[in-house]
């Protein structure tokens, strides 16, 4: 899955016809999670909700990879498709994955507060605008918030080397947030930028 | 005709990181009919408001890198006080409340802002794009 980058075109190879098909793009892949859209979203809508066994496959340095795991729609509303490795998990994405987002964030490091913004953001850990004057390794209590939501993401981090960055050290909880959050917003942004190149048309 | 007596389209600066977001929102003002000039960041925008002619209105994001929304407004406020403001931002008052991102009384549009919600709150403030129309939906 560290092959994988964002708004690449992958295939699928299954048992369901109808999937082999259809063209998808990456808008997102984090741990053992591709987020994919349909390039025709009016082809995937016969497809099953679940497809447990297939092959997604796609071009890395003039080679095709093959990766098994299962598509399935997590929701229908959101058409939220999502490639989910379960054959050798040891593929599982290690790089980070980022999205280019600014954010606002307090820091909070020895009782004194930081505000700042994000300048990228992943579930492993962000950008920031401003270098905290702390330095590397200190840990870091980060509230993070996120568009259209009240309550911020709260999750422990670490400076790291290059003092603009934060490395998250976040629970299952957190993690599966900002996961969800990272998913969600790339899907959004590609679908925006679908309908403005189809307006532009 | 006498050119000079053609009556002025409004002229808006959009600031806006987001390239796609700038890119829409400037390109519905424009079919609009309004003026439309278009910056990435406050000091972008700053530059803008000084060699501009007029301002009648900024829209600006709130959350940016470098100066906030809000810090843009007081400064383009000072240099243009005859300037509408509109902020949009994404973010929910609380959040940026909590980061103190707040404190003035600007009309806020929360994001994502569609076309008709967008030229509505425009024509408020500054009037309709082409003279004597209103915005269509």
């Amino acid at each position: 899955v560290n092959r994988l980058a964002a708004l690449q075109r992958v295939y699928f190879s299954a048992p369901v016809p109808r999937l082999s098909i259809i063209d998808w793009h990456v808008v997102a892949a984090v741990d053992t999670v591709a987020a994919l859209e349909p390039a025709s979203p009016a082809d995937a809508q016969w497809l099953p909700e679940r497809m447990p066994e297939v092959s997604m496959s796609f071009e890395h340095d003039g080679q095709a990879v093959s990766l098994l795991g299962e598509l399935s729609l997590r929701s229908v509303a959101a058409g939220d498709w999502r490639f989910e490795l379960t054959g050798d998990l040891e593929h599982r994405r290690t790089a980070p994955f980022r999205i280019t987002l600014c954010a606002p964030i307090a820091l909070v490091a020895d009782g004194a507060t930081l505000e700042t913004k994000t300048l990228d953001l992943g579930v492993d850990g962000c950008r920031l605008e401003a270098a905290p004057s702390l330095a590397a390794g200190t840990p870091v209590q980060a509230a993070l918030s996120l568009p259209g939501h009240d309550d911020p993401v709260a999750a422990m981090g670490i400076v790291g080397d290059q003092r603009d960055q934060v490395a998250f050290d976040a629970d299952a909880g957190v993690r599966s947030r900002l996961a969800g959050f990272v998913i969600a917003w790339q899907r959004a942004t590609w679908r925006q930028r679908q309908a403005l190149a189809r307006d532009a048309a | 005709m006498d050119p000079s007596a053609a009556p002025t389209r409004p002229s808006v600066l959009v600031v806006e990181d987001d390239d796609v977001v700038r890119g829409a929102t400037t390109r519905i003002l424009s079919e609009a009919g309004y003026s439309v000039a278009q910056a990435a960041n406050a000091a972008e925008a700053l530059e803008r408001c000084e060699r501009l002619d007029t301002l009648d209105l900024l829209i600006s994001d709130v959350v940016m890198p470098g100066p906030s929304g809000y810090e843009l407004a007081r400064r383009t406020q000072e240099l243009c006080p005859e300037a509408a403001i509109l902020l949009m931002s994404g973010y929910t008052p609380t959040a940026m409340a909590r980061h103190g991102l707040d404190g003035e009384v600007f009309r806020l549009l929360a994001k994502p802002v569609g076309r008709r919600e967008l030229l509505g709150a425009v024509c408020a403030l500054v009037g309709p794009g082409t003279p004597g129309e209103e915005p269509q939906p």
